[in-house]
């Protein structure tokens, strides 16, 4: 493998190659901006290490990706969970393909589907509310409209993608939104640029 | 009305008029006549712009004209007027056969007639039959169609797949040439036959051939995918690569000819080649997004002389054509960067009829362009010079079938690894497929130089040849085999607000993602780029409060002003029955702004109920006021347009109030209210006629009546049918495929816009023939901002 950075082992290495489909040299990356996210060396992740990213701070919903880590009201996110959740970003393994790969695939994108879903559906009850999604346009667009725009915006956004009338948007007529379903899978750690990653990845399995 | 009256007084006035036309008539043959006597007199009676040939006749009395038949002064500009009304009308008539322009696509059909129109000159006997002139295809037939294909570029896409799109054209192309050359260099000398005039080419000659003969044709391109409509990734993999390989095709066609008239070429004038590729294609970029930005920063500043802003946008875009062709640089990518650089901004600022103007301008002429090219085309077939020679023909056909083929498979091998929606082999069958040839490489081997390349003709019957096999045979295919793989088409539904909205998200989502992993990736530098644009960048090009408008909330503008006026097509209003023919003749023309307006305006944010009983009595005053004023306008009060649209878009508003009116239900307070002053540009700023499709609702809806405002009114039905019938004579053809003005309004619009209007919808009827007309198909238009 390549060049150790890491101050520690990473744990269940190969465990959670296998669940989340990154590669060996992907999980060191993501191990070594894992320990650089965590000043004190605690091993796990409080919501003030994510909030020291800068860019995170100015992103509109960048309190809301935060939460999506911490789920069910725990307080720390260790490795594992911030490899698991990252992992919904992972484009579908080609191994893993091979075998009913449409099944496969649609699963994958089901599930990718449906952490978004869970960023807006802050309480978890399956639905989009239309105060959610009021919050959620509040948030992305900010002081520069007004009430009664946000309320019409909602207004139609539900309008439009309720198909049963009852005046919230389910998972399932989320999914059925033109243009979401071409956008996954992502795969933000895989678009090589920096020169670490070359660095890292010299050797990749 | 005036017309009666006319009738009745015919008698004597037809004469009188008679003899007025008479007399015009002989006033202006008056000089063509005098052309005959000496000099100085005619001088005098001369109109300047008369070329009157000089005749020496000293005072030989000849009978007085009365008629004159003078057609060398007028000949050119007739013949090309002839030219494009034949054009014109061929496209007329192919749409009146419907069946022949399903099974054939129009560019072979052009082609035919320009067969035909060329063996009848050549009958005819003609001496100078027109050529499709490379000058006149590169600086007049082609900029309108590049500039059509850029302005309305869907960004978007076109972004995502660029370094698919990049390879393709560059690599493809470059490829392409040297396999075709090599080979075919190969096979001319392993001619067996007698000492073959093809022993004479060389392999530079080959080259420069093979450099021709490989690039894909934008316009023949576009010329056939548009009636397929397959989805939007193939499209605009193909046509991208169309567009962009110009700068590889003018590197190397620049390259191999000036080395071919010399003889070698050595590794330096390579590497010199390939700088020069760089130089040509980000030149030409720049060029043009300079040329971009200084439109979209004029267009701040018409917002009192609204009737050149279209002009604007095509001098513009002309200028940074012909700048970059100056410098030998690309032009076509000139022209694309020029349009896609500068849309958002320029939109923002103009007015919706500015819009709307643009665009149909720019469809009219790149409609008028493909069909000339193409009948040109046909003409320099049949009375060009050629020199045919089976082997040299079949051999370049088959290779360049071949060249594609191992070309698109191979490159898609390599472009998989780094896509994540990969593409499939339908996906490159069709890219091989779709890979035509068109009279872009016709005017290149026209403009070879006959002295350096004695096999110029043999070069040009090659290049028809293949053109021909392209556009007839895999022309025509083309639609039967889409059916047949089964290949994704075009989704005809267009973006809707959520798609708008879970869009952004997503981009917020994966930038913050990005930056939790620490990567740099494609959503950072995207979302940095956006923050930048929407800082610096909008507040130096966008005039006024648009400036400082998101996004999403221009998007919901768009479609909500939209709304009301389908509702208004539609029926809005049926307690202004009287008024509506009125509020026709408004909407095209420009009345002076009614006083009254202004209390309307100043009253609307708050809207309370009571004032709105108010509102409607001083409309419905005005409307009966406008309808005595005279149906005429000149280019002076059009400047009125601000003024005119607020109206018009406020008679929407208050027609939509006033159905919500009629609801009885738990009303909503929500009212679609604009953001800052009254005289916000953002009401006149809708985007009516442009996009009537990009924004409709999702597609399960689709086919549910065009006027659903509630789906379930009673009164819907019946709107249905007026309207529906409307929209399918409309869609049937390419150009006819109407979504000028007869829109599709979205089928689950906000509570406050319920139906009252379906019921007048049948009163509508006429208003939708007023204001409805066949465009240009829509659905090339895709509405996006520029950086989404």
């Amino acid at each position: 493998m390549g060049s150790s950075f890491s101050r520690n082992k990473i744990p269940n290495q190969a465990e959670l190659m296998q669940e989340t489909g990154f590669s060996a040299a992907h999980l060191l990356r993501l191990h070594e901006r894992f320990e650089i996210l965590d000043k004190d060396s605690k091993g796990h992740l409080s919501p003030e290490d994510f909030e020291t990213i800068r860019e995170l701070a100015i992103n509109p919903i960048g309190g809301r990706i935060i939460g999506a880590f911490f789920s069910a009201g725990q307080e720390t996110v260790d490795f594992s969970t911030f490899v698991r959740i990252l992992a919904h970003f992972h484009p579908m393994d080609p191994n893993r393909t091979k075998n009913g790969a449409q099944q496969e695939a649609a699963n994958s994108r089901t599930k990718k589907l449906r952490f978004v879903f869970q960023l807006y559906d802050m309480d978890r009850d399956g639905k989009i509310s239309r105060e959610e999604l009021l919050q959620v346009l509040r948030a992305m667009l900010g002081l520069t409209v007004t009430e009664e725009q946000l309320q019409s915006i909602t207004e139609r956004a539900i309008q439009e993608a309720d198909l049963d009338r009852d005046d919230a948007i389910s998972f399932d007529e989320f999914k059925k939104v033109r243009g979401l379903m071409a956008v996954v899978p992502w795969r933000p750690e895989s678009r090589l640029g920096g020169s670490q990653w070359k660095k890292l990845t010299s050797i990749r399995r | 009305m005036p017309s009666r009256t006319v009738l009745h007084r015919s008698l004597p006035e037809r004469g009188l008029l008679l003899l007025l036309v008479l007399v015009l008539l002989e006033g202006s043959l008056l000089p063509l006549g005098a052309a005959s006597s000496p000099d100085t007199s005619s001088r005098q009676a001369d109109v300047d712009n008369h070329k009157v040939p000089e005749e020496n006749h000293n005072f030989t009395k000849k009978a007085f004209p009365v008629l004159d038949f003078s057609y060398d002064h007028i000949q050119v500009p007739f013949e090309i007027s002839l030219w494009v009304l034949l054009a014109s009308l061929m496209k007329l008539g192919f749409h009146l056969i419907p069946r022949l322009s399903n099974i054939v696509p129009e560019s072979c059909l052009l082609i035919v007639v320009g067969l035909l129109v060329g063996g009848l000159i050549k009958v005819v006997g003609e001496q100078d039959p027109p050529k499709l002139d490379s000058k006149l295809f590169f600086l007049v037939l082609l900029p309108p169609i590049i500039l059509d294909a850029g302005y309305f570029l869907p960004i978007r896409p076109f972004m995502e797949n660029l370094g698919t799109i990049l390879m393709f054209a560059v690599v493809g192309t470059i490829w392409n040439a040297f396999f075709i050359g090599g080979l075919l260099y190969a096979v001319c000398q392993i001619q067996p036959s007698n000492p073959s005039i093809l022993h004479q080419l060389d392999l530079l000659s080959c080259l420069l051939f093979g450099s021709i003969i490989s690039a894909v044709d934008p316009v023949a391109v576009l010329a056939v995918f548009e009636e397929i409509h397959i989805n939007e990734l193939l499209h605009i993999l193909v046509f991208g690569e169309s567009l962009l390989n110009d700068a590889v095709t003018v590197v190397l066609y620049h390259l191999f000819e000036e080395f071919a008239a010399v003889g070698s070429m050595t590794v330096l004038d390579a590497f010199l080649g390939v700088i020069s590729f760089l130089v040509v294609s980000l030149g030409g970029v720049l060029v043009g997004a300079i040329y971009g930005i200084l439109a979209a920063f004029t267009s701040r500043f018409t917002s009192h002389t609204r009737v050149i802003e279209p002009l604007f946008v095509f001098v513009y875009s002309y200028m940074a054509y012909l700048s970059a062709e100056m410098f030998h640089l690309s032009g076509i990518m000139a022209l694309i960067a020029c349009g896609a650089v500068m849309r958002p901004y320029v939109e923002a600022n103009i007015s919706h009829k500015s819009h709307t103007t643009i665009k149909y301008f720019l469809k009219m002429w790149s409609s008028v362009s493909e069909t000339l090219i193409f009948i040109l085309l046909g003409v320099a077939t049949v009375d060009g010079k050629h020199l045919w020679n089976w082997t040299f023909v079949s051999v370049t056909v088959i290779l360049c079938l071949v060249a594609r083929v191992i070309g698109v498979v191979g490159l898609t091998f390599i472009i998989n690894k780094f896509r994540i929606v990969k593409l499939t082999t339908k996906d490159q069958f069709i890219i091989a497929y779709g890979g035509l040839r068109g009279a872009i490489a016709f005017s290149l081997g026209f403009l070879l130089n006959k002295e350096h390349f004695p096999l110029r003709d043999m070069f040009l019957t090659a290049i028809i040849t293949v053109i021909f096999f392209t556009v007839f045979v895999q022309g025509m295919t083309i639609k039967p085999l889409v059916d047949l793989l089964a290949v994704k088409k075009k989704q005809e539904a267009k973006r809707s607000i959520n798609e708008e909205i879970h869009t952004q998200f997503l981009d917020h989502l994966l930038t913050g993602i990005e930056d939790i992993c620490g990567h740099y990736g494609h959503h950072h530098w995207k979302d940095k780029l956006n923050r930048f644009n929407k800082k610096y960048v909008k507040k130096c090009l966008i005039a006024g409060e648009r400036s400082k408008e998101p996004q999403l909330i221009a998007f919901y503008h768009k479609m909500e002003m939209k709304h009301a006026i389908e509702l208004v097509e539609s029926g809005g209003g049926s307690k202004l029955p009287s008024a509506l023919p009125s509020t026709v003749s408004m909407q095209n023309i420009q009345p002076k702004k009614p006083p009254p307006a202004k209390p309307v305006e100043r009253v609307l944010p708050q809207l309370p109920k009571a004032k709105e009983e108010e509102i409607r009595k001083i409309l419905r005053s005005n409307l009966q006021r406008t309808r005595q004023r005279l149906r005429s306008y000149n280019r002076h009060t059009l400047v009125a347009d601000p003024f005119e649209d607020r109206f018009s878009d406020l008679l929407l508003k208050k027609q939509r109030m006033i159905e919500m009116e009629k609801r009885i239900k738990e009303m909503n307070n929500y009212l679609t209210v604009p953001t800052g002053p009254p005289d916000s540009p953002t009401l006149s700023r809708a985007r009516l006629a442009s996009d009537p499709q990009s924004y409709s609702v999702k597609p399960t809806l689709a086919n549910v009546p065009t006027i659903q405002v509630d789906l379930a009114s009673p009164d819907s039905a019946d709107s249905v049918t007026l309207l529906d019938e409307n929209r399918q004579a409309d869609q049937r053809g390419r150009e006819a495929e109407d979504q000028g003005l007869t829109m599709k309004p979205p089928s689950g619009p906000s509570k406050h816009k319920r139906a009252g209007e379906a019921d007048e919808a049948k009163e509508q009827q006429k208003l939708l023939r007023c204001l409805s007309d066949p465009g240009p198909s829509a659905d090339e238009d895709e509405d996006d901002a520029f950086l989404p």
